[in-house]
């Protein structure tokens, strides 16, 4: 699932390609989850990582969602905040792209 | 050893029982010793070589081991061997790894598990059942799945040894992350799927704002600052809460918590039931400040009370001490004035002896009796 769209890309200013729009916007959404990744893992313990991961490979989403509910109830305001993060640099480094 | 009968030259031997043995083939000597090296060098001398047949040896039907390698059906088939055995970076920690499973480990070097047929990809796990066919019998296909596995091994340990240390730190690094990248992609599913900020937020802000474009960047950017500041203190606190945090940080977090306890029992001891809202703290602070002069007045009141019995006290305790001085005083003044006139007494007796030749009887017994009233006597 990627959150930027090329509309968003446009209006920063940014004009590529199809494919390289897609590219940039893959590149972005990679990003952000391991920079979320990171973040939450840096936050658990090894027990509860192991949790996570076992969660996050049978591919239940509910599941892990009502994990990271429990375990860290302000997971979407990281994740929310990672994600202004990136933007704020995609957005500072619009021109260099 | 098979009993099998001589041919037809042989003659049994009457003492022994048993027939001489006979060069056929498979040469069958006694059935309960064998023939060894030295009768057959006898037998050879002796033997004519005419009579030496060597008979063809009877076919035998050895049912042939099927051993098929399936390819998968798609080619070509790349195996990705993720390599991380004796020789790793030293960022990696060292030169040797725990393997992470039973399944990623074969012989020396590990294989990444990545089995999946739809990827068209190998692994230890879907080669060796490729290469057990259904029809073998058991036996069979636990030797060949065995040999699956060390030929497997071998294969992984000669694609290893021609990688270079580098490749395989790098491949290590990329696995890893790849495990990061699928993790943060779970929690950034539950982030969007619990709120709608992500999906919306950020695309109906730009178009609502129809800024230009260097204005939505600035507001890009500045949202990014104060995300960083915002994401650093909530770090923080989770970290706190979850009681991973750094000594420093926490006795400086003991201390601030010991800090609003004594704050919390000031303003409850106040009378403040709740809090929550400025207006109530600022109340508390009144209500505080009154109630600590409210104290400090009922305070210096009973001190004062208390100072003025005290004082009380002492007053009549000095009284009485006065009183005391007083009369021993008197009684003081009164031994003085009674040793003085017996001092004068034993005066005017001294001198009255001195002249008692000038009285007369009468006068001298008159005198006598003075003193001898003065002296209490």
């Amino acid at each position: 699932m990627n959150l930027i769209t090329p509309e968003i890309l446009h209006s920063l200013g940014i004009h590529k390609s199809e494919t390289e729009e897609a590219v940039l916007i893959e590149h972005f959404q990679e990003t952000l989850n391991e920079r979320v990744g990171i973040t939450m893992i840096d936050l658990l313990d090894d027990t509860q990582v192991e949790q996570l991961v076992s969660l996050t490979e049978k591919g239940d989403e509910d599941a892990t969602t009502k994990w990271l509910e429990k375990t860290v109830p302000e997971f979407d305001q990281l994740v929310r905040d990672e994600f202004d993060i990136l933007m704020g640099e995609l957005a500072e480094s619009a021109d260099k792209l | 050893m098979s009993e099998r009968v001589p041919s037809n030259t042989a003659v049994m031997d009457p003492t022994t029982q048993v027939y001489p043995p006979v060069l056929e083939g498979h040469v069958v000597g006694n059935p309960k010793e064998g023939l060894g090296i030295d009768d057959l060098k006898s037998l050879l001398a002796a033997s004519d070589p005419a009579e030496v047949s060597f008979a063809p040896m009877p076919a035998v039907e050895v049912a042939p081991t099927e051993v098929s390698v399936v390819a998968p059906e798609t080619a070509p088939v790349e195996i990705p061997v993720s390599i991380s055995g004796q020789h790793r970076a030293p960022e990696q920690g060292g030169r040797h790894r725990t393997p992470e499973s039973v399944t990623e480990y074969a012989g020396r070097h590990r294989v990444a598990e990545t089995t999946d047929d739809a990827t068209n990809e190998f692994s230890v796990n879907s080669i060796v059942s490729r290469l057990s066919a259904e029809n073998q019998p058991a036996a069979s296909q636990a030797a060949q799945e065995r040999r699956s596995a060390r030929v497997l091994a071998r294969m992984a340990n000669f694609a290893a040894n021609r990688r270079t240390t580098r490749e395989v730190a790098r491949d290590s690094y990329d696995s890893a992350r790849g495990a990061v990248r699928r993790t943060g992609s779970a929690v950034v599913g539950s982030a969007v799927k619990s709120g709608n900020y992500l999906k919306t937020n950020l695309k109906t802000g730009i178009e609502a704002d129809k800024r230009n474009i260097q204005q939505t960047r600035d507001a890009l950017v500045t949202s990014g600052r104060s995300a960083r500041a915002h994401k650093d203190v909530l770090v923080a606190s989770i970290k706190s809460r979850m009681g991973k945090i750094a000594e420093g940080t926490r006795s400086g977090a003991e201390k601030t918590a010991r800090a609003a306890k004594v704050g919390a029992n000031v303003l409850k001891n106040a009378g403040l039931v709740s809090l929550g809202a400025d207006a109530m703290i600022v109340e508390a602070i009144g209500k505080g400040t009154k109630h600590v002069a409210v104290k400090t007045a009922e305070k210096t009141s009973a001190g004062a009370s208390r100072v003025s019995q005290e004082v009380k006290q002492t007053v009549n305790h000095a009284r009485e001490n006065v009183a005391d001085l007083r009369l021993a005083s008197s009684q003081a003044a009164a031994q003085r004035a009674k040793a003085k006139a017996v001092r004068k007494a034993d005066k005017f007796e001294a001198r009255a002896l001195r002249n008692q030749w000038r009285m007369s009887p009468e006068n001298a017994a008159a005198l006598n009796e003075n003193l001898r009233r003065i002296r209490g006597e």
